[in-house]
């Protein structure tokens, strides 16, 4: 049950996503301001607010970037209202800057920064625990372990952060984020959206006054940390010779883990909600009387060397284990909290019955792929097309997006893909170092106003010949169709097209991605501009994603004509199915090809393709009329 | 409701064929009845058309989102080439439900038959369900709605095995989506006919004997 759904109650038991029943918490505790940029896993907290906003009477938003969406939150947090941002692990390093300062200015009213961590990397480029953050940032850092506890843990942290006068940091990871479970709900007071702003030297961090800060700064992390030691989430129960110390998610695991190796009582738990900083007195009250403490937890070790460097400190020597027996990379699973208490205590595996590796099949590998309907997929299959026939030599730049699929075969057109922005900044060095190459950067609409335009800039003005595909399919959709700036909201967006102009670019051309030819012309004729003028040259690729016009059509009741097969004029030559590859174009076992009615949306973009004319919709359809859909 | 301890299910699938939505089911009915889940979703990547699984686990002393491999009591399988993917989740004797439907990957000539992914399915120390839910949602002109079909044979299982009681239907009613209701319950009431009529007592027996050994 969505949040919006649930709006009305206040009281009972829901199954919330742990995002949503975050969002829940913000709500429950008067959350006045909230903004984000998308970013999985994080995206369902403020997705779920936006979708309230109106009936609550609250401001929410998706910003440009974290950066702005922090910004935008910390100014309501300094003048007064409460507010909340979140943002996946990556998110937060494109907000560090403003993180750093908020810790110096402080706030006046509950500000809250959620980051969403993404172990195993299930939707991420890497792997950062950003727990760390807590460390240079000096934001107390707190980790809930179900949806549950992460809706109380949000409402008690927007009191805490209004007491402290501090932001803090409330990190999830991907199974606690897209985790569903039982959330109680409480009552939705009226918000506070409207406060007010009282100057002070506190908020002008000139040197003179960030030196002062400093030293303030030292001594309020200190104060948090005694005030954290009545913390009423960190709680140690059962008792034993060995105090087991776990966090977060690894709690979960833990404790479950606990009981299934038949030491539920039997060992003494520390679960801490507070990773940092982690409170000295509990912590010496947790080791009182045992022999060995082993810390349980994912990626890095940032409990374990709290701990040992508060025992260091206190003089106690008892031993503690944690990085030698934790696996450092990828996520937490029973089987691995389990592992680490076995082996700390010297207990033996037991062996289970497996169900039998007797049979072998080798399942092929299922990647994700553009949907049917996705404008990239003609735009990459011609691409590659007039590369292998021009023999162009190129290098592909590419970005963050849906559009990074086509790093996969057949396309195969994705040299590189790093970080949001790192398209043009590196094809900017590219075009600088490989002088006998093509330089091409691939980025998407919502990806080029993130962090795309520092580096137009930068290659505007120092003149770097590389050729700008920006795709523009007017929406953030990777990370689930929230809004760009490209998004139209009654006719107001922010045109790519005149922005790049602005900026100074003479070569732009705005192309529909469905019409082949038009792309393979453009495309050459940029790169016969970047050549010859040594500057850069941008083309916009425009049409909007296939599951945003689908989904207007079916609302519209547009009847969906799919397409089909001519099978006396199909000549096996396999360029629909080998390198245009929609899912919805299957070859059959003579080699012809087939299209499944289930998966065919009726776009019709495979038709030109076909250099016999051999597809063609099971009955006259008018793509003129649906036009309007797509733009 | 005999269930003392926990069900851990896994729910497998191509991205798109409504995995998410069939684990609600199971968790919204569960929770109705006063029992608490926790549901591992699979967002993101792995959506566009990609392999999905998605963790359910039921029961009061569950806490933590993940199934270990090989302690799935059971599998529900919206796709023959994921099932198989992820078969080992399953425990021994564990019963897997797998519609059967294969999806080719996109892009792929695949050589893998159908034929092979059933031998090889059949050959597991398992208890193999095979439903045509795709089958029988498209021909009621619902073909998004085969998940709710697998729906219904999960329940006529657990009700064979006496974790689920007959009352259960007017639960369900209420929780199914108002839109196509009236496809949407037919479809729950035949994925369960389709289940009762493939078990049984003899099965339901063991079947209940592995299962209640930890319930
Ligand atoms: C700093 C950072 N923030 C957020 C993300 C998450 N993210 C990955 S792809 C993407 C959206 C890309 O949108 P767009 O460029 O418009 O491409 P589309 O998916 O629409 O093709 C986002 C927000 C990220 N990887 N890094």
């Amino acid at each position: 049950m969505s949040l919006k759904r649930t709006l009305s109650m206040s009281s009972g038991t829901v199954l919330y996503l742990g995002n949503e029943a975050i969002a829940r918490g913000a709500l429950e505790a008067g959350v006045g301001v909230a903004a984000a940029y998308p970013g999985t896993p994080s995206s369902e907290v403020i997705g779920s607010l936006i979708e309230v906003a109106s009936d609550i009477g609250i401001y929410v938003e998706w910003s440009t970037n974290e950066k702005v969406a922090f910004e935008l939150c910390w100014a309501a947090a300094l003048s007064g209202v409460r507010a909340i941002t979140a943002m996946k692990h990556v998110g937060l390093n494109v907000a560090a800057d403003a993180l750093m300062s908020s810790a110096y200015t402080g706030v006046e009213n509950g500000f809250i920064v959620v980051s969403a961590d993404d172990p195993s990397m299930w939707s991420s480029q890497n792997e950062q625990d950003n727990r760390l953050y807590g460390l240079i940032s000096y934001v107390p850092v707190f980790e809930p372990e179900n949806p549950g506890e992460a809706k109380e843990l949000t409402k008690y942290l927007f009191d805490f952060s209004s007491k402290i006068k501090h932001p803090v940091m409330l990190r999830t990871t991907t199974r606690l984020s897209h985790t569903r479970g039982p959330v109680d709900l409480g009552p939705i007071p009226k918000p506070k959206t409207t406060g007010d702003f009282k100057p002070g030297p506190a908020h002008v961090l000139v040197p003179s006054n960030a030196r002062l800060r400093r030293v303030e700064l030292l001594k309020k992390l200190e104060a948090i940390e005694k005030e954290l030691n009545a913390f009423p989430f960190n709680r140690v129960y059962g008792d034993g010779k060995l105090l087991v110390i776990a966090a977060g998610i690894s709690h979960a695991y833990t404790s479950e883990a606990v009981s299934r190796l038949g030491l539920a009582g039997r060992v003494r738990v520390l679960k801490l909600v507070s990773v940092y900083p982690i409170p000295e007195e509990l912590v010496l009250k947790a080791v009182e009387g045992v022999d060995e403490v082993v810390v349980v937890e994912e990626l890095e070790p940032l409990i374990e060397l709290q701990v040992r460097s508060i025992l260091h400190k206190n003089d106690i020597k008892v031993r503690v284990v944690g990085r030698e027996l934790n696996e450092r990379a990828y996520e937490m699973t029973l089987e691995r909290a389990e592992a680490v208490i076995r082996r700390a205590l010297g207990m033996s595996s037991v062996s289970k019955a497996a169900n039998t590796e007797r049979v072998q099949l080798s399942v092929p590998s299922r990647p994700p792929v553009f949907c049917p309907g996705c404008p990239y997929r003609p735009l990459f299959f011609e691409l590659r097309r007039v590369i292998n026939q021009e023999k162009i030599k190129a290098v592909f730049a590419g970005d963050i997006g849906c559009y990074s699929l086509a790093y996969y075969p057949p396309y195969r057109l994705q040299d590189t893909c790093v970080e949001m922005g790192g398209s043009i900044g590196l094809a900017n060095g590219f075009s600088k170092v490989l002088t006998d190459t093509v330089v091409v950067s691939v980025i998407g609409d919502s990806t080029f106003y993130h962090a795309g335009i520092p580096a137009l800039i930068d290659a505007v003005y120092y003149e770097h010949p590389q050729v700008i595909l920006v795709l523009d399919n007017m929406v953030t959709a990777m990370t689930g169709h929230q809004p760009s700036p490209a998004t139209r909201v009654n006719g107001r967006y922010v045109p790519i097209e005149k922005l790049v102009r602005g900026i100074g670019v003479e070569f732009v051309s705005v192309v529909d991605p469905y019409d082949v030819a038009k792309v393979r012309g453009e495309f050459l004729k940029a790169i016969e501009y970047t050549r010859a003028r040594k500057k850069p040259a941008v083309l916009i690729f425009r049409r909007k994603c296939a599951l945003v016009a689908l989904d207007e059509m079916r609302e519209s009741g547009v009847e969906i004509v799919t397409y089909v097969v001519d099978l006396a004029k199909c000549v096996k030559c396999g360029i629909c199915y080998n390198f245009f590859a929609c899912p919805a174009i299957v070859r059959m076992d003579d080699g012809k090809a087939s299209i499944d009615a289930e998966l065919c949306v009726g776009c019709g973009a495979c038709a030109p393709i076909c250099p016999v004319h051999a597809i063609q919709p099971i009955k006259q359809v008018d793509q003129e009329r649906l036009v309007k859909y797509w733009f | 409701m005999k269930l003392t301890s926990e069900l851990n299910i896994i729910v497998t699938g191509v991205g798109g064929q409504g995995q998410l939505f069939l684990s609600r089911l199971i968790a919204e009915t569960f929770l109705r009845l006063g029992t608490p889940s926790l549901i591992a979703e699979t967002h993101g990547m792995s959506q566009r058309g990609g392999s999905v699984i998605v963790h359910v686990r039921v029961g009061n002393t569950v806490k933590a989102p993940l199934i270990p491999r090989g302690e799935a009591d059971i599998m529900l399988g919206l796709e023959l080439i994921e099932a198989a993917r992820y078969v080992d989740y399953l425990r021994v004797n564990g019963v897997a439900i797998v519609n059967e439907k294969l999806i080719v990957p996109a892009g792929q000539s695949l050589k893998l038959k159908k034929e092979e992914v059933l031998g090889f399915l059949s050959e597991k120390p398992i208890k193999l369900i095979l439903v045509r839910s795709s089958q029988r949602a498209a021909s009621l002109g619902v073909p998004l709605s085969a998940n709710v079909h697998m729906f219904g044979a999960l329940v006529a299982l657990l009700e064979a095995v006496g974790v689920l009681t007959p009352d259960i239907d007017s639960i369900v009613a209420s929780i199914l989506p108002k839109r196509m209701l009236d496809q949407n319950l037919l479809l729950y009431r035949e994925g369960k006919g389709d289940v009762k009529t493939q078990l049984g007592s003899e099965e339901v027996e063991k079947i209940k004997k592995v299962l209640l050994e930890k319930l």
